[in-house]
């Protein structure tokens, strides 16, 4: 089978996540449009074609409360899926846990018991806009441009983490939904669908791809997010693992190189924070890098932990 | 010759040893520092509360900063609210005329909250926001009126009756009277010049008055807010 299917996979899933974080406002729009008799299409002409697709097509079953919102906290088809880091922030903050809010999170934790930091490679729409930057940088880098790459500590991501964490514990306002680019997408995209208008997360997301385009490649996923923190303590002795076949390998580093996140798997330097997405996978020129399932163990944790610092040059 | 060598040789093995222990040093500060931190972070967490405890007086700092916005119904305490609600806005998206708006950079550590503004779109007590909070940042409420009467409090309608016209004697207008959900109750109107009254104590505070006033002379002051 051609390994090349695994990415266009990932592209079309990626894909769907930000038309569905477009369309449901839209969706919203179009639900006030109904009930107030024309309103919203009277006073936006832009909109009237794209209500008049939804009145040929979906018209009859649009029920927002039926699926809501974007990747932060979902609703589909009347469950709610919540992401850890919302459930993690929102422990902290209320220091107290809610059976509501736990059983949101259920299906995302065990999800990532298992594959690991899934979301980020395969779901997180801020990952896919930087992935796109980066080929942007690839792109200028082929024609001669020489932009920065500034190496960080990966371990800032953690302290981020913690942070906002504790800063969250003190005041008893959550913080992290405030910074962590998948929540303020939802929420900025949804702001400029129903007002016209983008609020302060937009100028960071732009300044962090400039940032990410001229100073350090991946610079927000690989060392800052505090939200692949989570996912990494969380995924750090998951079951499905990238691993190297080392008699098919021939050593040519090409994994390394195509990374999105920096890491070694030529040299099993995986570690804890792989988001499972299969560029090394898809890229291997003798097939040598592969998925395999590994047992989890409690004491792997802290054997990665140590282990953290394999994706530095 | 040889021994010269050999000193040398155990110099560059003293270095390397030296450099181990340094890096190894760093990694056990950096652990240590991150179990400190953790260990902070949880005995934060349960420091002297229920896990599964009543609503008791909130975190060390709560309370220190409060936005004054104007909450969607079943919202809690503005602290309390601060602390529970993850900003997603599925409340605006399942508000069926669009009252439910999102914070901005000016409500500062507020940003992302959901609020109303009366003068744009009151809220039509449809309950629809309460069902679908995934937090509890606002507490499921039955959409029947008098469990809406008895439990929605979203501000109180204060009635300027230095502007209001039917006050003032210049026309009987009674807008807001006809605007009120629970007119006769929350909105009295005195009946020769048809001037209104609010009755505070089964006022929700959904705005609708305000958003029909044209003096602005009926506005909604937020829970949060104290008298003045």
């Amino acid at each position: 089978m051609n390994r090349n299917v695994l990415q266009i996979l990932r592209r079309f899933i990626q894909a769907l996540v930000m038309l569905l974080i477009i369309i449901i406002p839209l969706l919203s729009l179009y639900q006030i449009n109904l009930s107030s008799e024309g309103l919203v299409s009277a006073e936006r002409s832009e909109l009237k074609a794209i209500f008049w697709c939804f009145d040929r097509t979906i018209g009859g079953l649009v029920d927002v409360n039926l699926v809501g919102s974007s990747v932060w906290s979902i609703n589909i088809l009347g469950f709610n899926l919540t992401d850890p880091v919302a459930v993690t922030s929102h422990i902290f903050a209320t220091h107290r846990i809610y059976s509501l809010v736990l059983l949101g999170g259920l299906i995302p934790l065990i999800f990532t018991l298992i594959f690991g930091r899934i979301f980020c490679g395969w779901i997180c729409p801020m990952n896919f806009i930087l992935e796109m930057n980066a080929k942007l940088r690839n792109l200028l880098q082929k024609d001669g441009v020489d932009p920065e790459d500034i190496h960080f500590s990966r371990e800032y991501k953690y302290f981020v983490l913690g942070l906002g964490l504790l800063l969250s514990a003190l005041f008893g306002i959550q913080f992290l939904p405030v910074i962590y680019p998948p929540a303020v997408i939802g929420r900025e995209i949804a702001s400029l669908v129903s007002y016209r208008g983008a609020g302060i997360g937009t100028c960071l997301i732009i300044l962090l791809m400039i940032f990410e385009l001229s100073f350090s490649e991946r610079w927000w996923c690989r060392y800052i997010c505090p939200g692949g923190a989570v996912y990494s303590l969380l995924g750090s002795s998951r079951i499905l693992q990238i691993r190297k076949d080392a008699e098919k390998c021939n050593n040519c580093l090409k994994c390394k190189k195509v990374c999105p996140l920096g890491l070694n798997p030529a040299e099993g330097e995986v570690g804890m924070e792989c988001t499972n997405c299969g560029v090394c996978y898809s890229n291997c020129p003798t097939k040598a890098v592969g998925y395999k399932l590994g047992i989890p163990k409690i004491a792997n944790l802290f054997a990665l932990l140590t282990k953290n610092e394999g994706g530095k040059p | 010759m040889k021994e010269g060598n050999h000193s040398f040789k155990s110099v560059v093995a003293r270095e390397r040893r030296y450099k181990t222990l340094k890096i190894q040093r760093r990694d056990f500060l950096k652990k240590a520092g991150s179990f400190v931190l953790g260990a902070a972070g949880i005995s934060l967490l349960f420091l002297g509360r229920d896990i599964y405890g009543e609503e008791i007086e909130g975190q060390l700092l709560n309370g220190y900063y409060a936005s004054g916005l104007l909450r969607p119904p079943g919202a809690i305490e503005e602290s309390q609210f601060l602390s529970k609600c993850i900003r997603c806005l599925r409340c605006a998206e399942a508000c069926p005329v669009g009252a439910i708006k999102c914070a901005d950079t000016g409500s500062l550590l507020a940003l992302g909250t959901p609020f109303i503004v009366p003068k744009e779109k009151g809220c039509t007590l449809c309950m629809n926001c309460t069902k679908v909070c995934p937090t509890g940042a606002l507490v499921e409420i039955e959409d029947d009126p008098v469990i809406i009467q008895e439990k929605v409090r979203l501000g109180e309608a204060i009635l300027d009756e230095s502007i209001c016209s039917a006050h003032m004697g210049r026309r009987k207008c009674a807008a807001c009277f006809y605007a009120c959900p629970f007119s006769d109750k929350a909105i009295e109107i005195m009946l020769p010049d048809l001037k209104p009254k609010v009755n505070k104590d089964n006022c929700v505070g959904c705005g609708l008055c305000e958003e029909v006033c044209t003096q602005r002379a009926i506005r909604i002051r937020p829970n949060g807010l104290s008298e003045v």
